[in-house]
C-alpha cells in the first residue's frame, strides 16, 4: 500500500513537472481578451443566412439538432462558448 | 469541439492570446487555467493535468454542403454577420508556419497538411496525400479507418473511424464517406509543424 501511494505520488509530481515545464513554452503574444469569444451566441435560420456556398463551416449535430458556424467567424472569435440541451461544448476549429 | 464540464463547473473559454510552439491555448475564465489543444490537456491553474474532452460531433465542410445535409440547421451570428471575408487566407496559403515556424521533424514539409489523433495516450498523424479514398491502419487491437476524397478541400474534415480489429468491421471508402464502420475517432486536421512540435514521439501512419 505504501508503495502505491509512493507511486501515485511520484506520478502526480512528474505530471506536475511535466505542465511546468510545458508552460515554460507558453509565448503571450495579444493581450487576453483581445480575441473576444463568443459567450452569448445568437442564431439565424439557413434561409436568413447570408453565407457563400462555398464558405467553410464547422457544423455540429447534437441531440438531433444542427448548427454551423462560419470558419471566418471563427478564426475572428476563436472560441464559441455554446450549449444544446444539457451539453455545454465549446466550438473550436 | 470540446465539452464545457470540468470538475463540476461548466467552464467558459476564450483565446488566452498567447501560443505554445505556435499553437493555440485557450484560457477559461472560471479558473484561468490554460489548455493548449495540441497537447490536450490544461498545464497550469487550478485544473493542470486536467484532460481537454474532445468531442467527434463536428465536422467541416462548403456551407452548400451542410445545408444540403442538414436544411433545418441554425447560423451563428455575430453582430448580424453568419461570414466575412477570411483574415487567415494568407496563412493558409503559405507555405511558413506562423511566424516563420519549422518543423523540426523533416518527414514531412512544415505545412503538409495532416490529420492528427491520439489513441491510448499515443499521438499519431496522417498526411491527407496518403489517406485520399481511404485507408485503414492495424494500431494495436483497433483499426482506424481514415478518408478524405479527391474533391475535399483543404478545409474539408477527414472522415475518421475506429472499430476493433476483431470486429469483422470491413473498410469500405463508400461507406466511411457515409458514417457507416465504427464509432467517430476524436481527431484534428492540422498541419504537420503544430502536431509534430507539441507532439514529439508522434507515429506517422504510411
Amino acid at each position: 500500500m505504501k508503495n502505491l501511494f509512493l507511486a501515485a505520488t511520484i506520478a502526480a509530481m512528474s505530471a506536475s513537472w511535466a505542465s511546468a515545464d510545458e508552460f515554460s513554452k507558453y509565448r503571450q503574444i495579444l493581450p487576453r481578451g483581445q480575441i473576444a469569444a463568443v459567450t452569448k451566441p445568437h442564431y439565424v435560420t439557413a434561409k436568413q443566412a447570408v453565407v457563400a456556398r462555398d464558405s467553410y463551416v464547422l457544423g455540429v449535430v447534437v441531440e438531433g439538432q444542427a448548427r454551423a458556424y462560419s470558419l471566418t467567424l471563427l478564426n475572428n472569435h476563436e472560441v464559441v462558448n455554446d450549449q444544446i440541451g444539457d451539453l455545454p461544448f465549446a466550438a473550436v476549429w | 469541439m470540446y465539452d464545457r464540464r470540468y470538475d463540476g463547473k461548466v467552464l467558459t473559454f476564450e483565446a488566452s492570446g498567447g501560443l505554445i510552439r505556435s499553437s493555440l491555448v485557450l484560457q477559461d475564465r472560471e479558473t484561468d487555467s490554460y489548455w493548449p489543444i495540441m497537447s490536450g490537456q490544461s498545464i497550469q491553474g487550478e485544473l493542470s493535468g486536467t484532460p481537454m474532452k474532445k468531442m467527434a460531433v463536428n465536422r467541416k465542410m462548403t456551407w452548400s454542403d451542410w445545408v444540403d445535409m442538414h436544411p433545418e440547421t441554425l447560423v451563428l451570428s455575430v453582430n448580424g454577420i453568419e461570414d466575412q471575408a477570411d483574415t487567415y487566407s494568407n496563412y493558409f496559403q503559405s507555405k511558413r508556419g506562423f511566424r516563420n515556424t519549422k518543423a523540426k521533424d523533416k518527414r514531412l514539409k512544415t505545412k503538409a497538411p495532416i490529420y492528427a489523433f491520439r489513441l491510448k495516450g499515443k499521438p499519431y498523424a496522417a498526411s491527407y496525400n496518403d489517406i485520399v479514398g481511404g485507408k485503414q491502419f492495424k494500431l494495436g487491437g483497433q483499426v482506424a479507418y481514415l478518408y478524405r476524397s479527391p474533391y475535399f478541400g483543404l478545409h474539408d474534415s477527414t472522415l475518421a473511424y475506429i472499430a476493433d480489429a476483431d470486429a469483422g468491421c470491413p473498410f469500405d471508402a463508400s461507406k466511411v464517406r457515409l458514417g457507416g464502420c465504427g464509432e467517430p475517432l476524436e481527431g484534428f486536421d492540422t498541419f504537420w509543424y503544430n502536431w509534430s512540435l507539441n507532439n514529439p514521439k508522434l507515429e506517422l501512419l504510411k
